[in-house]
């Protein structure tokens, strides 16, 4: 009777006299925080340590020191690839950039990448404090919105020119051109120009002479001036 | 690197809202800017949102064209509405939400002139 009574199961479930409720294990946390009584209360709350505050508060004196907040390794990245481009290439081409269908981009991207022109894409962030110290700060204002440059070690204007036309999305801004800040018309004047070896040898050669003859005097050009003298004198007499 | 930049680097710039541009009654529109001056940056936000995909889609046949200049002319942009409407919009001193709303404005007046004229028709 008493064992079926300890063990608190079985038929004990249907209902629990008084009588029959069990003492051991009725209770399993017995040590429970205890109110104090109302009179130490009050001693305790009047007795409570109140510290001195100092006439000029910590926060006034003690300087704010600011944590030192790590650059983005991402910016650092993107600063050096703009510094790697424009020390790497002869012609930088500055462009407005609207939307473009993907297919219209990707081909405008293979087209220039045969001629070696590479599309790059900086955020205005970046760009924009490097070129402030640099010697392309008049390259400045072309830098505001939505933009993309052409960047290329060789000087194929003719051909930026001509794939551009075929996208229509893509409006020339500007261009640097061998240390040269061109507009876009200054650009095109420079598409049209004749290659270097014409140039010299119209001004070298007469026109009336045969183009052989201009051609063989395109290298007296770089000789120097007593060299040149004699050799003046050779092609003197065929023309 | 080759493609855009996705992370955004920029904090606290005031952004222009997404504003729904439709060229639905617009026949031409001519932007003209000199980029070497430093008030050109509205013109070139509103040119961007004017040549945005849902603007573009909204009216295949409207033509855009791009007038890029170095004669430090103050930018303007040159707006040939269907009925024959002329808006010019002289971006100096205008912020490129004054410009798109000036020209949505527009837009909504001829959408009303139109949803009119339908009504009238079918009663």
């Amino acid at each position: 009777m008493a064992a079926a009574a300890l063990c608190c199961r079985g038929p004990c479930r249907t209902g629990w006299l008084p009588t029959l409720q069990i003492v051991r294990h009725a209770k399993s946390v017995t040590r429970h925080w205890k109110a104090m009584h109302f009179e130490r209360q009050k001693l305790m709350a009047l007795t409570e340590y109140i510290a001195p505050k100092p006439a000029i508060p910590e926060k006034c004196i003690t300087p704010h020191i600011k944590a030192i907040k790590e650059e983005n390794g991402y910016a650092k990245l993107l600063r050096r690839q703009v510094v790697e481009t424009f020390r790497d290439s002869k012609m930088i081409a500055v462009c407005q950039h609207n939307f473009t269908p993907s297919e219209e981009m990707l081909r405008m991207k293979y087209r220039l990448r045969k001629h070696n022109i590479h599309v790059k894409f900086f955020p205005n962030e970046i760009v924009r404090p490097y070129l402030s110290v640099s010697k392309y700060k008049n390259l400045l204002p072309l830098f505001v919105g939505s933009n993309l440059m052409l960047a290329s070690p060789e000087i194929k204007v003719k051909e930026m020119l001509q794939i551009l036309k075929n996208v229509p999305q893509i409006n020339l801004l500007g261009a640097c051109i061998d240390n040269t800040i061109l507009s876009n018309q200054g650009v095109v004047n420079y598409s049209k120009l004749p290659a270097m070896e014409i140039t010299q040898g119209q001004m070298f050669w007469p026109q009336s002479c045969v183009d052989w003859g201009r051609a063989a005097a395109v290298p007296m050009l770089s000789t120097p001036p007593p060299k040149l003298k004699n050799s003046e004198s050779e092609f003197s007499l065929g023309c | 690197a080759s493609g855009k930049c996705s992370p955004k680097l920029s904090k606290g710039k005031m952004a222009v809202p997404k504003a729904m541009v439709a060229l639905r009654h617009v026949k031409s529109v001519m932007v003209r800017f000199c980029p070497f001056q430093t008030n050109v940056e509205t013109t070139r936000t509103f040119l961007q949102h004017v040549n945005s995909k849902k603007a573009r889609a909204s009216n295949i046949n409207c033509i855009v064209t791009t007038d890029v200049r170095h004669d430090g002319s103050e930018p303007v942009v040159d707006i040939m509405f269907a009925d024959g409407d002329r808006l010019i919009i002289k971006g100096a001193n205008l912020t490129a939400a004054e410009m798109l709303s000036a020209f949505n404005s527009r837009c909504i007046a001829k959408d009303l002139k139109v949803e009119e004229k339908t009504k009238k028709k079918s009663a």
